[in-house]
C-alpha cells in the first residue's frame, strides 16, 4: 500500500534547543519520525510546536543541535530545494489571491521547472485527489468557501510530490463540519500516498485520528510521544489535563 | 449682421462669450505647445521617479534599518517650497541651471516621496501568509518580489504614482520660472502683463490635466488593487 514509502524521508531532531527573543521557545528536542509515519504534534500555543516544524524546512535555524531530514542535515541542504521537496500546510492558508486554482496548484511543479503538459495533467490530478471539480480550476481564491480553499492548499502541498510533508494546524480555522470531513479525508489521502507527514494541532482529537504516534510539547519541552492508544492511557499530569480538557470540549 | 451684433458690445464691458472664444482661438497654438511641454515634463520627472522610487522601496522592505533615514530624507525634500529648490538649482553645473533639466530634477525629487513610501507601504501590507507560503513553497527572494509581493502591492504603489503625477502636475506649473516651459509659462505671462485672462488660459488647462491624470490613473489603480 504504501509504495512510495521508500522515498519518503525520515526526519530526525538532535538535541535541538531554539532561543527566539531571548526565550527558549524550544528545550533540547530528541524526535525521530520514520519515513512514512504520522507525527502529530500536540500542545497548547505557544507550546514549540510550529517552531518545531518550521526547523524542518528550514524557515527557522536551531540555535543549538541538529535536524536531518532523509539523513541529511537541514543546514547542508539547499534550502529552496529542501523547501521545494517538502510539502507545507498552513491554517492561513496562504493561498495566492492573484493565482487562479490551478496556478496556486501549479506553483511549486513551475518553480521545479516541469514541462507545461505535465504540469497540467499534476493539477488535473490532484484537484481530482483531494476532491474538488475541475470546473473550479480557473476561480480565484476569493471565490471559494473555506473548504475548498484548504483542499487547494493541500492539493498545492502535495503537487511537487513532497516525501514530507508539514501540516501547521490546517484545518484549525474551518468550520466543525468541514474539518470533520478534511480530517478524515486527509487521513485516507496519507495513506494512500505514504509521505511522512509532521502534523500540529492543539486538537487532541484531530491528533487521536490522524497519528501513528503523539508528541507532546508543554512549554517548549517534550512531555510524552508513542501511540495515540498509550496517549489516552498516559497519567503524567500535563498530558492528562491537556486530554481531558481537549476530549471534554 | 453679426458684426453689428457684436459691436453693440461697449469696449471694455463685460467678458462675453464671442470675445471668449475669439481670445481662446488667437491663443489656441499656444496653449497646445505649453499643454504638450507640460504633459512631457511631468510624465519624464514621474517616469524617472518610478524607476528610482520603487527600487528603493523594494530595498526598504529589505533591510530595517533603511526605513526611517530614507524616508525622513525624502520627506525633508518635500518641505522644501518648490520656488526655492529651483532656486537653488540654477547655480549647479549638470543637474542645474536653467530651462527642462533642473525642472526634471526638481520634480523627480517631489515624486520621490509618495512611490517611495507607498512601494513600502504596498509591499509590507501584502498578506504575510501569501509570503510565507511562497517562501515556504521554495520561492527565491526575487521569485517572491516578482510573482507576489509586487503584484499584490501593485495598488499601492500606483496610488503613489497617481499622487505623485498630480502634484507634478501642479508644481510643473512653477517650472516656467527658470524658463522650462509648460503651462505655467503662460501663467507667469499673465502675471507680468496683469492680464487675468492670460493666467487662465494656463490654469484652466493645468487643473484639467490634473483632473484627466486623476481619474486615468484611478482606474489603473483601482484594476490593480482588486486582490486586497
Amino acid at each position: 500500500m504504501r509504495d512510495t514509502a521508500r522515498r519518503s524521508p525520515g526526519i530526525r531532531f538532535d538535541r535541538v534547543s531554539v532561543d527566539l527573543g531571548g526565550r527558549t521557545v524550544l528545550r533540547g528536542l530528541d524526535l525521530c519520525i520514520e519515513g512514512g509515519e504520522a507525527l502529530v504534534l500536540l500542545g497548547r500555543s505557544g507550546s514549540g510546536k510550529s517552531t518545531t516544524l518550521r526547523l524542518v524546512n528550514a524557515l527557522l535555524r536551531p540555535s543549538h543541535g541538529e535536524v536531518l531530514v532523509g539523513g541529511r542535515a537541514v543546514s547542508g541542504w539547499d534550502p529552496i530545494a529542501l523547501r521545494r521537496s517538502t510539502g507545507y500546510i498552513l491554517q492561513e492558508i496562504g493561498l495566492f489571491p492573484h493565482f487562479t486554482v490551478s496556478r496556486n496548484i501549479a506553483l511549486v511543479p513551475r518553480l521545479l521547472g516541469w514541462e507545461e503538459a505535465a504540469v497540467e495533467s499534476r493539477v488535473e490530478e490532484l484537484l481530482a485527489l483531494v476532491g474538488l471539480e475541475p470546473s473550479l480550476r480557473d476561480r480565484l481564491p476569493r471565490e471559494l468557501s473555506g473548504g475548498q480553499r484548504q483542499r487547494v492548499g493541500i492539493a498545492r502541498a502535495l503537487a511537487g510530490k513532497p516525501g514530507a510533508l508539514l501540516c501547521d494546524e490546517p484545518f484549525g480555522a474551518l468550520d466543525p463540519v468541514t474539518r470533520f470531513d478534511l480530517q478524515r479525508e486527509f487521513g485516507v489521502l496519507r495513506e494512500r500516498l505514504g509521505t511522512t507527514v509532521l502534523f500540529v494541532t492543539h486538537d487532541v482529537r484531530e491528533a487521536l485520528l490522524l497519528a501513528d504516534r503523539i508528541a507532546f510539547l508543554a512549554e517548549g519541552t517534550l512531555r510524552f510521544l508513542g501511540s495515540p492508544e498509550a496517549f489516552r492511557a498516559c497519567e503524567e499530569p500535563h498530558v492528562a489535563r491537556f486530554r481531558q480538557a481537549g476530549l471534554s470540549s | 449682421m453679426r458684426r453689428a451684433t457684436r459691436r453693440a458690445v461697449p469696449p471694455g464691458g463685460p467678458l462675453v462669450v464671442t470675445d471668449l472664444v475669439d481670445f481662446l482661438r488667437a491663443n489656441q497654438a499656444e496653449i497646445w505647445l505649453r499643454t504638450r511641454e507640460h504633459v512631457a515634463l511631468v510624465s519624464v520627472s514621474v517616469l524617472l521617479a518610478t524607476a528610482i522610487g520603487v527600487p528603493v522601496g523594494v530595498a526598504l522592505t529589505r533591510r530595517p534599518r533603511l526605513p526611517g533615514p530614507v524616508l525622513g530624507g525624502v520627506n525633508v525634500i518635500q518641505t522644501i517650497p518648490s520656488l526655492a529648490l529651483l532656486g537653488f538649482l540654477i547655480p549647479i553645473p549638470v543637474i542645474g541651471g536653467l530651462g527642462a533639466r533642473p525642472a526634471v530634477v526638481a520634480l523627480v525629487a517631489y515624486a520621490l516621496l509618495p512611490i517611495i513610501k507607498n512601494t513600502y507601504e504596498g509591499i509590507r501590507a501584502v498578506d504575510p501568509a501569501a509570503r510565507d507560503a511562497g517562501v515556504a513553497m521554495g520561492m527565491t527572494p526575487r521569485q517572491l518580489l516578482r510573482e507576489v509581493e509586487i503584484p499584490l502591492g501593485l495598488g499601492v504603489i500606483m496610488a503613489g504614482i497617481r499622487l505623485a503625477t498630480v502634484m507634478g502636475i501642479g508644481v510643473a506649473t512653477i517650472a516656467a520660472f527658470i524658463g522650462a516651459g509648460g503651462l505655467g509659462a503662460l501663467i507667469f505671462r499673465g502675471i507680468s502683463m496683469v492680464d487675468g485672462r492670460v493666467v487662465l488660459l494656463g490654469a484652466v488647462p493645468a487643473a484639467l490635466l490634473a483632473l484627466i491624470a486623476d481619474r486615468l490613473l484611478g482606474v489603473l489603480e483601482r484594476r490593480f488593487s482588486r486582490w486586497t
